[in-house]
């Protein structure tokens, strides 16, 4: 009767440990994305060196990010990065040589995933490229 | 003839990961059939396991990552008597991971997690007894985090190969035997509670597995083969404890089906495993296990 009511203790206890509460609520708003090498509106030119730098941060695990530079006129890629992270804050640091030589505009697209529901932050950075 | 066997109070410890959808899953040993007429015994003991794991990108439009994970462990094992009913085991492995992909290999080796278990004989019939026999030992233990985070596998899948879960984890173990002379069957369970690490919670785990047994003995040699079906389950990780934010992408079953045998001569015993993964759901399908092995080598005393 004692092993039985030991056991019973157990097994109730299992259970309730076991037990799993859930309140996940994706809040991409809580993405912070710092971009330390350019600023809004920067002109760049022909045959500079573009460093793309910075920190993503999260209130809980990263799943990725991603760097795109883009030119805005034509919609292309100029360079892009995708990383796989499992972290609450990574830190980046890449470049891209202009070899534009036309004056454009070009947008920078800073994104951190933060689940694979496709919940994400972003920041986005406008550049213009001058020959 | 008096020879009690104890049979595998199942103890269990995990080589997680923080990776929701990556290999490396639970890491899960049986102590094996040992013997009961040495108080105490040391061993070293081999692990090989292996897993199948495909990432989906977090990427729009990007394609899966896919990867193969390769567990060896080396462990240095023990058992104290501390008493007649009461025994101590511990545990210190030695792990060396690899993953491989299709561009690249990362290998990390490192000490794991050291664990401490103590088991309390509940029942036990007594030796003077000639037929059927039941041995019945609850204990619980813990496991410290005295791997080392390794600073090169903190990016992506790569984060499953650290040797460690960086947690104190409490341990729940049984096991139930009934055998006669010549054979047996042996039940464990085992059940591990975690606790959260920067904020990081891997789920408590789940582990039952019978096992029967045939023993023949001449002279000072005994040879004890075996075969068993085994069953580990984990529950979700919080990826954010504090706020309770499961990860559903984590957790999941794998049932074994396994074969081995042991043998015994005088104070030297060898014990090898072979386990095949016969259902399994881990990580919402993402993770297959492959095969696992052991082999052993345990000094009496």
């Amino acid at each position: 009767m004692k092993l039985f009511k030991h056991f019973t203790v157990i097994i109730l206890f299992i259970a309730f440990s076991g037990c799993q509460k859930d309140n996940y609520t994706p809040q991409p708003n809580k993405v912070k994305i710092n971009i330390s090498s350019l600023y809004d509106g920067q002109y760049i030119h022909n045959r500079d060196t573009v460093w793309l730098e910075g920190k993503i941060s999260y209130i809980s695990n990263l799943h990725g990010y991603s760097i795109v530079l883009k030119n805005k006129e034509q919609n292309k890629e100029l360079f892009a990065y995708y990383e796989h992270t499992h972290n609450n804050e990574v830190s980046f640091k890449k470049y891209w040589i202009n070899t534009l030589t036309d004056s454009t505009n070009l947008l920078l697209l800073i994104t951190g995933e933060i689940d694979h529901d496709g919940n994400n932050g972003i920041k986005e950075l406008n550049l213009v490229s001058q020959p | 003839m008096k020879f009690i066997t104890t049979i595998a109070l199942v103890f269990t410890y995990y080589t997680s990961v923080a990776c929701d959808v990556c290999g490396a899953v639970s890491n899960n040993q049986s102590l094996g059939i040992l013997p009961q007429y040495y108080k105490h015994f040391v061993g070293i003991q081999y692990q090989y396991r292996s897993f199948n794991s495909v990432h989906p990108s977090v990427f729009e439009g990007m394609p899966s990552q896919n990867s193969s994970e390769y567990y060896q462990t080396v462990q240095i094992w023990g058992k104290v008597n501390i008493s007649n009913r009461l025994q101590l085991f511990a545990f210190v492995p030695y792990q060396y991971n690899n993953q491989q992909t299709d561009v690249s290999s990362i290998s990390i080796r490192g000490m794991g997690d050291a664990s401490l278990l103590a088991m309390g004989t509940i029942v036990r019939t007594p030796d003077s007894v000639k037929n059927v026999k039941h041995l019945l030992l609850a204990g619980a233990g813990i496991k410290a985090p005295t791997a080392n985070m390794n600073k090169t596998a903190t990016l992506g899948n790569a984060l499953n190969l650290q040797t460690g879960t960086g947690s104190w984890d409490i341990v729940l173990s049984g096991n139930y035997t009934i055998r006669n002379n010549k054979s047996g069957v042996n039940t464990d369970v085992s059940y591990v509670i975690t606790t959260p690490s920067s904020n990081y919670k891997y789920g408590n785990r789940f582990s039952m597995g019978i096992t029967g047994f045939l023993w023949y003995k001449t002279g000072n040699w005994a040879l004890q083969p075996q075969v068993g079906i085994r069953y580990d389950l984990a529950l979700h990780d919080y990826n954010n404890y504090s706020q309770k934010w499961l990860d559903r992408n984590t957790g999941g079953y794998i049932s074994y089906t396994n074969i081995g045998i042991q043998l015994f001569h005088k104070r030297i015993g060898l014990q090898t495993n072979y386990a095949i993964p016969i259902w399994h759901n881990y990580a919402k399908g993402n993770v297959k296990a492959i095969s696992r092995y052991d082999i052993g080598l345990l000094y009496f005393f």
